[in-house]
């Protein structure tokens, strides 16, 4: 980890910012976008799940909670749209708050169970009231990012590109800084060995109440921006589908390590992409994921970014 | 206001059970505990001390019934962390580790949620690890790869950081080789010496022996004997236990 954030890791954010210039085509840029925000929702998981080992099977609720607020706070409420994102963290960090409490003092399967029934509920909900959320349909034809007079739709997506670059960076940030202050390490003491965290003064129902409002803020945000960037809210957010490909990152990018997520997000969307191009593979991605997850688990659990802390160690020495 | 204040009473444990299904674990047990002193816990395997420990520090469990006061609190229904925060601290039988962390991040995560000042911690940590001669170069490796005698030093580093009043130690020898039982011996010694009540579950007997002021002796969940430990280890109540206890 060190040597690859020492070296690999600036080198890999300098390419990124350079990439618009080399790169004009808008669909390409969109795959970066999308690969950007899932980076976001899977780093931000790997938090909860990998480095607390809270089987949190809600955290798409965040991103679906910061869809619909950047939604209804931009288009019914008129809301600036670059005020709109931002204030999804907050509502998302509420709605954490709110599961954390019952979910703090369970323990194994239950938080699985009543973590994921309250992504139903809130499915349920935004479905049930139509007429704030749009119901099955979603909300359309939201208002988009502007500066002034210069409109981010232009410019082959210019504008969001960076914008989705920046968020990814500041919640890295947020993560990284986290995870090796004495309160990260004290996560990993609280996962690996509660009775003796407990027995060192660490209350584990606060831990977890907070690591479910921290990993919430940025998926939040996460939510709007993908809201504000497609124009569109719709229920699909908190569906089955983008939960199993967030799930997919974190697993194979490598549990507990925020980069790996990171990383596996820009393979993972590229990878289906270059297959849903190909003729009668369209459908295929779905079992290529399924495999890829299958084999990084067998021969690399450590996932994605143990198998590149390998290679860069044996490649820089020692 | 003579001898009274030397002899405060740090820990007060009032007729405490604790049964699993139809076994009573332990039976019935009330002990005090005086400020600076090292008492002594015995008894054959399966005999309660483990459990006893965990009543004491709602570690996982507090007791079914009975009482425990800690500094004139009472503290038999507060939360672990709480009653390690107010300098009751414990170690465990088995060997307990952080396997990702490092020994200096072991005691600086120990230390915070305890209310020690960060500023001065990373300081305070090497001195502590010094004292306990954990060696320096080997501080910032992962738990996991140190030694059984190592991960015992810093299981006690983790419980000393915060300064606790009473150090609980469930069998700290066990596992341990003759110099090495010899180390801790002394170390448990200069523990005790700056200030800090230690309560000490142990079967290696030469040790119990040779440290405690008073010693306890737990027979099925419930005390048989307890006084001055060269005494209690001559009744036949004693003998006849482990004995017993031996031919199981
Ligand atoms: N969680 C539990 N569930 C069921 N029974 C338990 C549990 N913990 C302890 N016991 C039982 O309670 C009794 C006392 O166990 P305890 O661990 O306190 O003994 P001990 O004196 O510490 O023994 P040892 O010297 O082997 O460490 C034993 O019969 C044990 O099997
Ligand atoms: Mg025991």
């Amino acid at each position: 980890m060190n040597r690859l954030s020492i070296f690999i890791l600036p080198a890999v954010l300098i390419v990124l910012l350079a990439v618009p210039l080399f790169v004009e085509d808008s669909y390409i840029r969109h795959l970066f976008i999308v690969a950007f925000m899932y980076a976001v929702l899977a780093s931000n998981w790997d938090l909860s799940l990998g480095y607390t080992g809270l089987f949190n099977f809600g955290h798409m609720t965040f991103f679906g909670v910061g869809v619909y607020t950047a939604a209804i706070a931009a288009k019914t409420l008129g809301v600036d749209p670059w005020l709109a994102i931002p204030l999804s963290g907050v509502t998302a960090a509420l709605s954490a708050l709110l599961i954390a409490a019952p979910v703090a003092r369970l323990k194994g399967i239950y938080v699985v169970l009543v973590t994921f029934a309250f992504s139903q509920l809130v499915l349920q909900l935004i479905l049930s009231q139509s007429q704030i959320t749009g119901g099955g349909e979603g909300m359309v034809r939201l208002p988009y990012l502007r500066l002034g007079d210069y409109s981010f739709i232009r410019d082959y997506k210019l504008g969001y590109y960076y914008v989705a670059l920046g968020m990814l960076t500041l919640s890295t940030l947020f993560l990284t800084a986290l995870v090796s202050s004495p309160f990260g390490k004290s996560l990993k003491a609280v996962r690996d060995n509660e009775d003796y965290a407990r027995a060192r003064g660490i209350s584990i129902t606060r831990q977890r109440i907070a690591v479910l409002v921290l990993s919430a803020i940025f998926t939040g945000v996460a939510g709007g921006f993908y809201a504000i960037y497609l124009r569109v809210a719709s229920p699909e957010a908190l569906g089955f589908g983008t939960m199993s490909l967030t799930l997919s990152m974190v697993l194979i990018g490598g549990v507990g390590t925020i980069w790996g997520p990171v990383i596996a997000a820009l393979i993972l969307i590229f990878a289906t992409e270059a297959f849903a191009g190909i003729r009668g593979m369209e459908e295929a991605r779905f079992i290529i994921i399924a495999v890829a997850m299958i084999l990084v688990l067998r021969l690399a659990p450590g996932g994605v970014l143990a198998l590149l802390n390998r290679l860069t160690n044996s490649t820089l020495g020692r | 206001m003579t001898i009274e204040t030397e002899l405060e009473q740090i820990l007060d444990i009032r007729g405490v059970n604790k049964a699993f299904g139809g076994l009573q674990a332990v039976r019935d047990v009330s002990l005090t505990v005086q400020r600076g002193e090292i008492f002594g816990i015995a008894g054959p395997n399966g005999s309660g001390k483990s459990t006893l420990f965990n009543l004491i520090t709602g570690i996982p469990y507090g007791p079914t019934s009975g009482e425990v006061h800690f500094l004139g609190n009472r503290i038999d229904r507060w939360p672990a962390h709480r009653i390690a925060r107010a300098g009751l601290c414990r170690t465990f039988q088995k060997d307990a580790e952080f396997p990702e962390l490092s020994a200096r991040e072991t005691v600086l995560i120990s230390a915070v949620y305890c209310g020690v000042e960060q500023r001065q911690l990373r300081e305070r940590s090497d001195k502590l690890l010094d004292d306990l001669k954990f060696a320096a170069e080997r501080r910032d490796m992962k738990t996991s790869e140190l030694s059984v005698y190592e991960k015992k030093q810093l299981m006690i580093a983790s419980a000393l950081i915060s300064k606790p009043h009473v150090l609980m130690l469930d069998e700290p020898a066990s596992g341990l080789t003759k110099p090495e039982i010899k180390a801790l011996d002394e170390l448990l010694l200069s523990i005790n010496r700056t200030g800090v009540t230690i309560l000490l579950i142990e079967h290696v007997l030469s040790l119990l022996l040779s440290l405690s002021q008073r010693l306890l002796v737990l027979n099925h969940g419930a005390i048989i004997a307890a006084g001055d430990p060269q005494d209690v280890v001559k009744q036949d109540v004693v003998i006849e236990a482990y004995l017993g206890g031996r031919s199981n």
